[in-house]
Order: C-alpha cells, then structure tokens, then sequence
C-alpha cells in the first residue's frame, strides 16, 4: 500500500513570536497534525500493511529543513511544489489533487488543520475534487477488506463515531491519533540519502490563484478584567447600560 | 579559520536542542532533591542517539567527528537542565565506550557497544579506591590469572553509574611491582559472582547521576573480558581519560549560556528602585563576566575538540579546556545565584542547583589542582 | 433564489442552537436567506424553522441521509446551493459542518472561511 502524507511548514507553535512583528525569522516546523498523519503512515507500515510513504508540501526551498525532518521521521521520499505564494486552502487542494492523480496512492493521511490558520478544510476539498471518501479528525485507523477500506473513529462534538469507508480515500487526523516519535540523529543521518524531488506547478500543469486573501493580522485584544459590583442594583445597572445585554 | 558550522551540523544541533527540552526538563527539582535517576530521559536519550555520538557506524553510532560531538553535548546542556543526567551520559560514554572503541577486541566491540550506542545497556569504570583518587595508578584492587579467569579483589569508591550500570570498565593490577605497568582494565557485567554494588552514595550535586561503591570479593572475570593488554590499563586510562577531560565539561558550556539567558532576563524583568536591576552597574558586570567566561569556555572547547578531531595529541589542550571551564561554571553559578539574590537561593528557581552541580566539576576527571600539575609539568616546568 | 443558505443542524428533533447564530448572521447579511436541512423524518424540525423568517426552508429528508455522511452531505449541499443561486453557505464551527461543507465547497468550486468572529462588510461581487 503506498500512502501519502501531504504536510505544511509553519511557525513553530512553542516559540513565542509576537504576532506582525518585524522580529527575528520565527522558526518553522512540521505543522503538529501533519506530524501525527506521519506518525500513523510509518506505524502501518511498520505493522507491515504499507510499503512507501511519499511525503508532499508546497513552499519556498526554505522548507525543506521541514522535509528533511519528515525524511528523518522515516518517510521514504519527499516531492515539493516550489511555490512561495499564500494559497488559501482550496489552492492547496487543486494542486494537491494533481499530485494525488500523480502519484495514486491506497490512502492519503494528511492533518485535519495547520496550526497557523486552523482551516480544516484541505483534506475535505480534495476529497470533494477526487470523489473519494473522507474520514475527518480520526482518531483511530484499522484497514480491512485486504486493504480495500477503512474503519476510522471519528472525533466529533457528539462524541466518537465510526465509519467504514472505501479505499482510495482521504483521511485527516486528529490530535488523539498518535503522538509523533522525535526526529533521532540515526533518522538524520538516513534522510540525508533520501531523495527530495522538486517539481512547480507548470510541470505539474495545474493553475491556481487564491481566492481568499488574508488582509491583516493582529493579536486578539486583551481581555478586559473583571469587576466587582457592590449590589444587584449595580449588577442591574452595568448588564442594561455597559454589557447591553438587558 | 572557519567558525561556521555546515548546514548538516546546524540540523544535528537543532534536533539535539529541540529533542533535550521537550522531553528531558521533567521533574527535575524532585528527582535531584531524592536523588532519583531518570532513566526513561536516558532511554530516550539512547533512542534518540546520544550516546553512540562518537561510536563507529558500524557499532550501531553515528560516527560523529569530536566537534560535532561536544557541540551536540553543548547543545544538550543549554537545552536540559538536568545536570545529574548528563553526567551519566558523559560518564558512560568517556569511562566504557571510549575504551572499548579504542582498545575492545572485534568480538568485544560486537558484544557490547551496539547497547552502549543505544543506551539499552549503562556503562561506567571503577578506578578511584579509598586510599588511591588523585594517586590514580596506586591502585590495591587485585587481578590474578586462574586457568582462564581473572579473579579480581578489592574495593573502588566513586563509581558513577554503579548502581544502575550493566558493564564497568574495572581497574585492578595484575602485578603491584610492576607500578602503572601492572594496571589492567577488565571489563565486568553486573552481577558477576563475587562482585557487590554497595550502598548509593549521596552527593552535594549531580545528585540525580547515581554513584555507588563496588566491592570485589574473588570476583569472577572471564578472560576474554580482559580490555586491551596486560598491564595496558594505564596507557588506556590516560587515553580516556583526556577525551573525558576535553569533552566531559561540553554541556557545561551549554550550561553557562543558559544561565547567561536566565541572568539576562531576570536582570531585565526584576525591578527594584523604579528600574530593572540589569541597571546597575554591579548586576551588568557580573553579567557582562559570564559571557566573557561562555566565550572563551567555549573556544577552548572547540578547539580542543578540532585538533582531536584532526588527530593531534590533545593532553596539554584536554586539562586546560576541563581546568578552565570548571572554574567558569563555578564562577557562573555564584555570579547567578548572586543575580537573582534571595531567589538564586531557593531551590525552585533551580539557580542553586547548578552551582552544586558544578562544584564537582572541580574534582571529578582529576582535580583542579591535578590538571594544573599536568599543564605546569607540560610547560617544561 | 436566497443569497445566504443556512446549513440547519439538528439533535433529537432539536435545532441546534449554534445554528441559531447562523440564521442571526444570514439576517444581518441582509437580503433573503433559506434554511437546509438534511437528514430523515424531519417534519418535527422543519416545523420548529418556519418562524425563523427565511424565505425558503430546504429540506432533504431520506434515509440515505440518516447519518451525517459528508460525501452524501455535500452533494446535496451543492447541489441546494446551486439550485437557489445562494451566494453565501453559512454553517457553524462544529465538527458536523467542518466535516461538510469544505466538500460543498470544492464541489462548488468555491472558496470558504472557518471559524469566522465578524463579517466586516460585503459587496456584491
């Protein structure tokens, strides 16, 4: 079974940048959820049911610290789309759909949200684009049927639900998953002899352009602190004139 | 001269720092207060390839030249604040892999460094005895051939990782006549017959490293764990002796700088008179010393660790490098303390526990005033 | 023809209330809006939303749609957002419109925002 793991290069959530500042470069990581769909890729492989796990993301050669961690974790090879542009997620989607089309993999195990804009929306675009079936926020992956489907557990407000679904899919996971091994300098070493193929959307003859801009971005504003009222009255008061809520 | 480190060396580094503080700065002011060992953080230091930094590839390392590795070190001790570990780790790797990579036999080298490497198995030497510490090779631990065993007496004291090890790298003479030249180096599994693994012993620091004493009672030795040549344990002491004493002292360089950090920030955020204490100028100072004494600790620890790693004879550069950094981080650790004043003393700031833990640094790898011995007596003195 | 059309969730014949904040943001819009909802035997829901004051309540009620499946979801989501010419699909951050409506979207060929605090202005286009 070949699977492929598509995954983002974002700040480091444990670095603590000051958000719009001109600071220092903020480091960048595997987005966390990725790292997880990894985690679950070299699992089953491990278990003996996949034989290549192909990684992707799309960026600027910056990036490829990123890859070579994936490469480090144990993927077998990584493809980068050089494009240094924003794209919104449903650019991410159609240039992923080509790749995918590419590549035909069994499964594609992929974050269920980049921790820089919290979308969740990649994984179920694709889905829509190829037709195939989605299992979203999984927290649990069995193959059955030889491989032919999927039963995942799902996290969903309602609690867990589990769905069966057929093989090709898309599944994104969710933080419940797994918990990803560290990179290990032995998988350090390895990645070096392991290829990175760079290929950019006019070979992979796929045009995009975002259809969502991000326009600014500001930290939220700071929670105003409470205050102690001396009678009901006061309470009264405040909730009909500050709060407006009466 | 370039002091740059290449792409790859960066890359290493940054896993090394990433990995130490994300997974080993737990429970830390517990463990070092009972004295408690961590040995999941040194499992994960095993799985993540600490240990086998310098050990040949094909012994499951990752054949790391010597500045790569003091680096990595240095890394780890700017990233883990648990000082007890990494002196386990520097033990285990200066005391048992060291020797073995240089004078093991293949089948030796087979047996026991792949575990070594990954940290499944814990190593460490017995050499200092009651009556013999700075007096190294006056040993009274005794090693006589029967058949085709050694049975070896005695007793050593100070031995790091005792209680936790799976192979100690035991020094005994096999002819006290001969003096140095009758010293061998043995290497014993735990629970060989006749060997005990006496009390724990309690430190001022590095308390979450265990130490133990070890006591030899016609302690059984198969023949073929005899490392290197009869009477060949002095020379192999002295060899691993000055790697211990270029490297063993790398994360406390890495120590320093995070203590430089923490002194920084506590200068810039503490308060007292209407403005941040790194104002005055008797806090600046001491901070300004700190970095002087991280600066050039660590330019004689590269260096070092450069001319070994171009196969220069480092013993005079290896006891200046210890001598110097030990002093260092000593001086860091008061500097620190003093930084913080009432808070430097209180055991949950962990600025006090650094400086027990670096007093040791004065005395273990041979002490202060020994490696002043050796760079006087190299001086032509 | 609706300009918002308000994804409906529901629980045991109760509207969720989240979706309530949806049909609030759909009036602010302005301009007409319509209520979907999918599922099976919905008549007790579909009741409960015609005095929400929306122009339209869609409803898909089979047993296919029992279950909140997205590939089925979303099929008929486009497929009632092309039909009423809705410019906007509104839904709320749960895990049910999540799982949904991106798929909706790239069936649509559309682009979408998630967890939205403010719509600060809109134009036509």
């Amino acid at each position: 079974m070949k699977i492929l793991v598509p995954f983002k290069s974002v700040p480091d959530p444990n670095d603590a940048t000051v958000v719009g500042a001109a600071a220092s470069t903020p480091k960048s990581v595997i987005n966390p959820f990725d790292e997880i769909a990894i985690e679950e890729a070299l699992r089953i492989r491990e278990r003996g049911e996949a034989a290549e796990i192909v990684g992707i993301t799309i960026g600027a050669p910056t990036v490829d610290e990123q890859i070579r961690a994936a490469l480090a974790m144990g993927i077998d090879r990584a493809i980068r789309i050089d494009d240094s542009r924003a794209l919104d997620p449903y650019a991410v989607a159609r240039i992923l759909r080509v790749l995918i089309e590419k590549e035909a993999p069994h499964v594609v195990i992929m974050g269920k949200q980049a921790v820089d804009d919290d979308s969740n929306q990649v994984g179920q675009m694709l889905a829509g684009l190829l037709r195939w079936p989605q299992a979203t926020f999984v927290s649990k992956i069995e193959f059955l049927g030889n491989k032919t489907r999927a039963r995942c557990t799902r996290e969903t407000d309602a609690g867990l639900e589990v769905i069966e679904i057929k093989l090709p899919a898309i599944i994104t996971t969710d933080l419940r998953l797994n918990e990803p091994r560290y990179v290990s300098l032995p998988g350090l070493m390895k990645a070096r002899r392991k290829s990175i193929e760079v290929l950019t959307c006019d070979q992979l003859g796929v045009t995009v352009r975002p259809l969502t801009t991000v326009l600014s971005t500001a930290r939220p504003p700071k929670r105003a602190a409470g205050t102690r009222v001396e009678s009901v009255e006061e309470l009264v008061t405040k909730l009909r004139q500050d709060a407006k809520v009466l | 001269m370039d002091f740059a480190w290449s792409d790859q060396q960066r890359e290493l580094l940054d896993a090394v720092g990433r990995f130490a503080s994300q997974q080993l700065n737990y429970d830390v002011i517990e463990n070092d207060r009972e004295g408690v060992f961590n040995r999941e953080a040194w499992k994960k230091c095993g799985d993540f390839g600490i240990q086998g930094l310098l050990v040949p590839t094909e012994y499951g390392g990752l054949g790391a030249d010597p500045l790569t590795t003091v680096a990595a070190l240095e890394r780890l001790g700017y990233a883990c604040k648990d000082n007890g570990l990494l002196f386990s780790i520097n033990a285990h790797m200066w005391t048992a892999i060291i020797p073995l990579v240089y004078n093991g036999s293949e089948a030796q080298k087979k047996k026991y460094l792949p575990g070594l490497s990954n940290g499944t198995l814990i190593g460490g030497n017995a050499m200092s005895e009651p009556n013999s510490g700075s007096d190294a090779f006056s040993l009274a631990t005794t090693a006589v051939k029967k058949d085709s065993t050694y049975v070896l007496n005695g007793s050593k004291v100070f031995v790091t990782n005792g209680p936790v090890a799976d192979l100690l790298v035991v020094f005994a003479t096999v002819d006290k006549t001969r003096g140095p030249d009758g010293i061998s180096a043995f290497l014993v599994e735990k629970d060989s017959p006749g060997m005990n693994v006496a009390r724990k012993l309690e430190k001022m620091g590095v308390r979450t490293s265990p130490m133990a004493e070890v006591f030899f009672e016609n302690c059984q030795v198969p023949e073929e764990n005899l490392l290197g040549k009869e009477g060949g344990g002095a020379f192999l002491f002295t060899r691993s002796m000055t790697w211990e004493r270029g490297c063993i002292l790398a994360s406390a360089v890495g120590s320093m700088q995070r203590l430089l950090e923490t002194c920084i920030r506590y200068a810039n955020e503490r308060k007292q008179g209407g403005q941040s204490i790194g104002k005055f100028q008797l806090v600046a100072s001491k901070i300004v010393d700190i970095k002087l004494r991280v600066e050039s600790c660590r330019n004689m620890l590269y260096h070092c660790a450069w001319l070994s790693g171009h196969r220069k004879s480092v013993y005079l550069e290896a006891a200046m490098t210890k001598l110097h950094i030990s002093d260092c981080w000593v001086k860091c650790c008061e500097d620190a303390i003093q930084i913080h004043g009432g808070y430097g003393y209180m055991t949950e700031y962990e600025v006090e526990r650094d400086l027990r833990d670096a007093i040791g640094s004065k005395l273990y790898s041979g002490t202060s005033e020994i490696q002043r011995n050796i760079i006087a007596s190299m001086l032509g003195l | 023809m609706a300009e918002s059309l308000v994804l409906i969730e529901h629980h045991r014949q109760q509207v969720k209330r989240p979706s309530l904040h949806a049909i609030t943001l759909a009036r602010q819009l302005g301009g007409e809006y319509a209520l979907l909802v999918l599922g099976h035997r919905l008549d007790g829901i579909v009741a409960s939303l015609v005095s929400y004051g929306a122009c339209a309540v869609v409803v898909a009620d089979d047993p296919a749609l029992a279950k909140p499946l997205a590939d089925r979801y979303a099929t008929v989501i486009a497929e009632a957002a092309r039909k009423h010419d809705a410019k906007i699909i509104l839904g709320t951050s749960s895990t049910f419109s999540k799982d949904v409506l991106p798929r909706a979207a790239a069936l649509l060929d559309a682009p979408m925002v998630t967890d939205v605090v403010a719509i600060e202005e809109m134009d036509g286009s």
